[in-house]
């Protein structure tokens, strides 16, 4: 049978998601014999192959231009989209800022901070910039398995990535089901 | 009361008239998820999860099962899963409304909208959130209020007027901008509210907290010991919550008498926030001026070797009527067995108490109250909150007769002075059940009361203290001659109030021991300090102010070196032979 082809990226991240599958710990070995993990942020590859995946696994929420392009590539080369951890279903941390205008987030991380000595706002044209609203990734693509938590257990991340194995859409209840 | 059937998801349940369809499912076993409905207060229909079905006439009918009466015949459903779907949708509106942060919050695991988010399998939110702007309220001393978490499910707001009769919490302008404010929207810290700490205990989220236990354990990580608050007579059921032999939070116990669940400042927030005082840990021996560490049997020694040099005439024995009957009983066969009859309680004097049993329940049958020479808005709060609620709720009429101004004053019908008790015994011509409330500042105006309202009125004694009827029948309820006594026993258990002058007169004694869980008020002096348990390290029992003996539970091991209030009076009780 042919390995499951699964790409992973992330977004506006803590990367406690990312530590969270590692926690897999030997489990993650066994189930290398089912699946190829292809592309992801701790692996040499930055883009998803172009003759797409199986599973693509997206986390943290879309908070900026370049995160909105990231969701839409992953989106389009994936058979099956998970969003993993909270940032990326409710969306979390990042989305505090929602009911605050841009430019004084903006104001206050790059200017204000109290270390800071004559902040500048970066506003090339190369950079990503900020949304003005933090969305969740089923706010931007079509997703069709949302795990919460923060971060989702090893054992819940596990569970998910034997169930797609096996063909199935995991549904999480019970102790899988977290919203912290 | 009329017996009703009714079938509820198909099976034929009996309910009786006047029940509500909740309420018929509750006794008949019928799980209904509910958020915002609590027992003891009024049902409103706020939070939509109650929704039943109830077939007839043809048309879909959909409401919720705590508001809507049954009615015999009524075909219920409870259990479907359009049902379900429709509580599910109800759950993410509520999610999308608020800023419901799980992973920071302080509730998290025993939050009650979690777990109907859990329960009906919540993964991810269908509508766009709304990200409102919340600010938090932190100005109140002993809690903290973050709308962000808020359901609107009006538990405080039902709380405070119905129980607590404060009506402090209300509700502040309407649709989506609809929130919780106290009074006219001024910071809960400056709000006339009376930190009972009932709003914060009924709330389902995280949206009112205790400031000091705040993430400090979650419900599986902590223990729960059921026992009774020493800070006043009434004597409230608590539930303390430990963790690691810490003291967390003092919670009301819900199934207790008198208080059933509530609390009031003094027994919720005040022993774990305002006490300040130096723990006694060992013994302490006062040489050359100065009270140093000594062992047991050396102080022992030292007090038994003093009182007995005294003639017994001279000797003085004081007792706080927070100790458990258990030690007052000792202490009393103690120093009478030496034949001292200078024999008192720090809260003391105390008169007889009316005869029998007297539940403060009565209370909430009043229709008037006579409130005499006390300050329920200060002391006894929690018996205040009965007259609160008759007053402000059941229209009952409040009189306080009093010299002060007391904080029951602006809700009095009546506030009368001690002459004028006449008008207070023609008002109760009009009342068929009206309770009389008396403290210590009762004078001759409390006689009136008594000879004109016998076999009308029912009286409530407000015991000064904490344990004095438990005192009382131990023999230590007459007054206490300081000026004689030279040389003196104090059970000061953790009582941190002493009688004005008292200290004074004490420095002129030759010869001073006390028994005693801080260093202080007694520093200045004592001879020897004995270093005894808490309120929360005691085991034994208490009388409150209806006569009833409630139990004193140990939620804490004392620090080593420190022992059992009897277990010291025991260990002198040797010494002296």
């Amino acid at each position: 049978m042919p390995k499951v082809k699964i790409a992973t990226d992330w977004l506006d991240i803590c990367a406690g998601c990312e530590m969270s599958l590692l926690d897999m710990d030997e489990r993650l070995v066994e189930l290398l014999d089912k699946i190829e993990i292809t592309s992801s942020p701790i692996t040499d590859l930055k883009h998803p192959p172009k003759e797409g995946v199986d599973v693509g696994i997206l986390t943290g929420s879309v908070a900026n231009t370049h995160q909105l392009g990231v969701a839409k590539e992953m989106r389009a080369r994936c058979k099956i989209l998970v969003a993993l951890g909270e940032c990326a279903v409710f969306p979390g941390i990042p989305a505090m800022r929602n009911n605050l205008p841009t430019e004084e987030v903006l104001r206050r991380g790059y200017v204000e901070t109290e270390s800071t000595v004559e902040g500048k706002i970066p506003r090339s044209e190369e950079i990503a910039r900020l949304l003005d609203r933090v969305m969740a990734v089923h706010e931007v693509v079509k997703v069709d398995v949302n795990v919460r938590g923060c971060p989702p257990s090893a054992d819940a991340i596990y569970y998910i990535l034997k169930e797609l194995v096996e063909g199935r859409i995991p549904v999480l209840r019970g102790e899988y089901l977290r919203f912290d | 009361m009329a017996e009703i059937t009714l079938t509820i998801d198909g099976k034929e349940v009996k309910g009786e008239k006047g029940d509500t369809i909740l309420q018929v499912c509750q006794k008949n076993g019928m799980d209904v998820p509910t958020l915002c409905h609590f027992e003891g207060l009024t049902d409103i229909g706020s939070c939509r999860m109650c929704i039943v079905e109830i077939e007839g006439s043809g048309r879909l009918r959909i409401d919720t099962a705590c508001t809507t009466p049954a009615a015999a015949g009524m075909v219920v459903k409870v259990n479907t899963e359009k049902l379900n779907e429709m509580r599910k949708a109800i759950l993410e509106l509520l999610f999308s409304e608020g800023n419901h942060y799980c992973l920071y919050c302080v509730a998290s695991g025993d939050c009650e909208l979690q777990d109907l988010g859990y329960r009906f399998g919540v993964d991810y939110i269908r509508w766009p959130l709304l990200y409102p702007e919340r600010h938090i309220d932190s100005s109140h001393k002993y809690l903290m209020m973050d709308p962000n978490r808020c359901v609107l499910c009006r538990r405080c707001v039902r709380a405070c007027a119905e129980l607590v009769g404060n009506h402090t919490l209300g509700v502040m302008e309407r649709g989506i901008e609809t929130m919780i404010c106290a009074d006219l929207n001024v910071p809960f810290g400056e709000s006339s509210c009376a930190s009972c700490g009932t709003c914060l205990s009924v709330c389902p989220t995280g949206t009112l907290v205790d400031r000091r236990s705040a993430y400090m354990g979650r419900e599986v990580q902590v223990e729960r010991v059921k026992s009774t608050c020493l800070f006043c007579s009434v004597g409230c059921g608590i539930e303390v919550v430990t963790r690691s032999n810490h003291v967390l939070r003092i919670e009301g116990d819900w199934d207790a008498e008198p208080n059933k669940g509530l609390l009031c400042v003094a027994g919720r927030f005040e022993p774990l926030y305002d006490e300040k005082r130096r723990r006694a840990l060992n013994p302490l021996v006062r040489q050359n001026g100065k009270l140093e560490e000594a062992g047991w049997d050396e102080a022992l020694d030292l007090v038994a070797g003093r009182l007995r040099s005294f003639d017994k005439k001279a000797i003085g024995a004081l007792a706080s009527t927070r100790a458990t009957n258990e030690a007052l009983q000792l202490f009393a066969n103690l120093f009478r067995g030496m034949g001292v009859e200078n024999l008192g309680c720090l809260e003391g004097p105390f008169s007889e108490p009316p005869e029998g049993e007297l539940s403060l329940a009565h209370l909430d049958e009043a229709d008037m109250f006579i409130v005499v020479g006390e300050d329920l808005a200060e002391n006894h709060q929690v018996a205040g909150f009965f007259v609160k609620r008759g007053a402000t709720n059941r229209g009952a009429r409040l009189i306080v007769i009093d010299e002060k101004e007391t904080g029951f004053v602006p809700l009095a019908y009546r506030w009368l002075k001690p002459e004028e008790v006449g008008e207070a015994v023609r008002l109760c011509n009009a009342a068929a059940q009206p309770a009389v409330i008396y403290g210590a500042r009762a004078g001759k105006e409390l006689e009136v009361l008594h000879r004109e309202l016998a076999g009308k009125a029912r009286f409530f004694w407000m015991a000064p203290g904490t344990n004095s009827r438990g005192a009382l029948a131990a023999g230590l309820g007459r007054p206490f001659d300081a000026g004689a006594a030279k040389g003196v026993y104090v059970l000061a258990c953790d009582e941190g109030k002493v009688p004005e002058g008292l200290l004074a007169q004490l420095k002129k004694a030759d010869f001073v021991a006390v028994q005693s869980s801080y260093i202080e008020p007694w520093a200045e002096v004592a001879d020897v300090i004995l270093p005894t348990v808490l309120w929360a390290e005691k085991e034994g029992s208490v009388t409150n102010l209806e006569g009833r003996m409630l139990r004193v539970a140990r939620a804490l091991e004392p620090p080593a070196g420190v022992k059992d209030e009897a277990e010291v009076l025991k260990a002198l009780a040797e010494k002296l032979g």
